[in-house]
């Protein structure tokens, strides 16, 4: 074997693995959600428990919940009137909160981002909230207020935060009884 | 060269896999960021926070543009122009792309051979300038070429392989989104809360809220000339 050779497949190796992870970025699932009331993934009304890929967008109807199993372990749980973007990188999950309220609770390192500002309410674990170069801990029990974007960050395993956004969701979701 | 030959192959191959991969520092283990170019102004929000031209976008960011501003992400030579006033979350993993416009216009130009989806929430119209696209809406695939346009009810699921070019702009901003939440203040002296209490019931005694349910953004408006 010349060197050229042996070269070229020892760039090839880890090239082919970074892209077959690029692949599995795109269409990995993020976890399992179990539904009831109206919800919709990616716009389509859902029913019963349904794999949630990446990148996902979830919204909820009045009275209706999602609980959602995370692949990597963790779960995320929204009530009426939620809307969310699901996604996960290699640092963990990571939820874009459109309107509503998210909890996010015994993950692993994750983030919660909130263009509108919101409500944080570090139920257990220690909450970090970061606005631009500004950094607040959130204590367990605690509650605290924030205006504009902000980005919650949970990396203890125990952790459990709920995060309300300034805006309030207004979907129906597929409820037609509703006018 | 004695050096070289020291090196044996399989060092080298993790050498270059951690290279590839990166290490375990939390920052370059997040996924490289996209190039963001802001036109027609100076910023626009990411994660509701100023972002200039040449400001990295990563992926899961929430791209909020104003009127008049335009702001544009490259990605593995895919392209996502969101249109002014148009908030959009954008998702891309090396020439993967995703966008959800949450309510307003955005352009999809993915590069050849690239996967590239575009999700929206309400009505919208889909143009294809160049190439063709796969449209799931209203229960069905519809497949449409360049220089079609057609507008599907309740929201499109988008997906094409580059080379492409097309739009999609969202009829209303359906952004499922109502009027900004108002905490309730905790603690009020008691007078100031009289005081408000009867301020406030005395508007409600001359405003008829008139409250429009449906996909469309919440409308509220109060009636000036209650019967």
């Amino acid at each position: 074997m010349n060197r050229h050779s042996m070269v070229s497949r020892l760039v090839a190796v880890p090239v082919a693995l970074a892209l077959s992870s690029i692949a599995a970025f795109a269409q990995s699932p993020v976890g399992s959600a179990a539904v009831t009331g109206p919800v919709r993934v990616d716009g389509q009304n859902v029913t019963g428990t349904v794999q949630v890929n990446n990148a996902a967008r979830l919204s909820t109807g009045d009275e209706a919940s999602v609980s959602m199993s995370l692949v990597r372990g963790g779960e995320v749980k929204l009530a009426g009137q939620a809307d969310i973007v699901a996604t996960t990188d290699a640092i963990g999950p990571r939820i874009q909160v459109v309107c509503g309220e998210v909890n996010l609770l015994n993950t692993g390192p994750a983030t919660i981002v909130s263009a509108n500002g919101a409500r944080v309410f570090a139920r257990a674990g220690k909450v970090v909230v970061t606005q631009g170069t500004k950094t607040t801990v959130v204590k367990k029990g605690k509650t605290k207020d924030f205006d504009g974007g902000l980005v919650v960050a949970v990396s203890e395993p125990g952790s459990d935060v709920v995060v309300k956004s300034n805006v309030a969701c207004d979907c129906n979701c597929g409820n037609t009884g509703r006018p | 060269m004695r050096l070289l030959r020291s090196i044996r192959p399989a060092s080298l191959l993790v050498v270059l896999a951690l290279l590839t991969f990166g290490v375990a520092h939390p920052a370059s283990a997040q996924a490289p960021g996209a190039q963001l170019t802001v036109t027609g102004g100076d910023k626009v929000k990411i994660d509701g926070l100023d972002a200039v031209s040449g400001s990295t976008v990563f992926t899961g960011s929430r791209v909020t543009t104003t009127s008049g501003v335009t702001a544009q992400i490259m990605s593995a030579g895919s392209r996502v122009t969101i249109q002014p006033e148009t908030d959009a979350t954008v998702v891309f993993a090396g020439s993967f792309m995703r966008v959800d416009v949450i309510c307003g216009v955005a352009n999809g130009d993915p590069a050849p051979g690239a996967a590239f989806e575009l999700i929206t929430h309400g009505d919208t119209s889909v143009f294809v300038a160049s190439g063709a696209v796969q449209v799931e809406a209203e229960g069905k695939m519809t497949n449409l070429a360049a220089n079609q346009t057609q507008t599907f009810e309740d929201g499109v699921h988008i997906r094409t392989t580059g080379a492409s070019s097309f739009e999609a702009s969202t009829l209303l901003c359906s952004c499922l989104c109502a009027a900004p939440v108002i905490f309730p203040v905790i603690a009020v002296p008691f007078p100031v809360a009289l005081v408000a209490l009867l301020i406030g019931g005395g508007a409600a005694a001359v405003a008829v809220p008139i409250i429009i349910h449906n996909d469309n953004p919440q409308i509220i408006v109060s009636n000036p000339f209650p019967a």
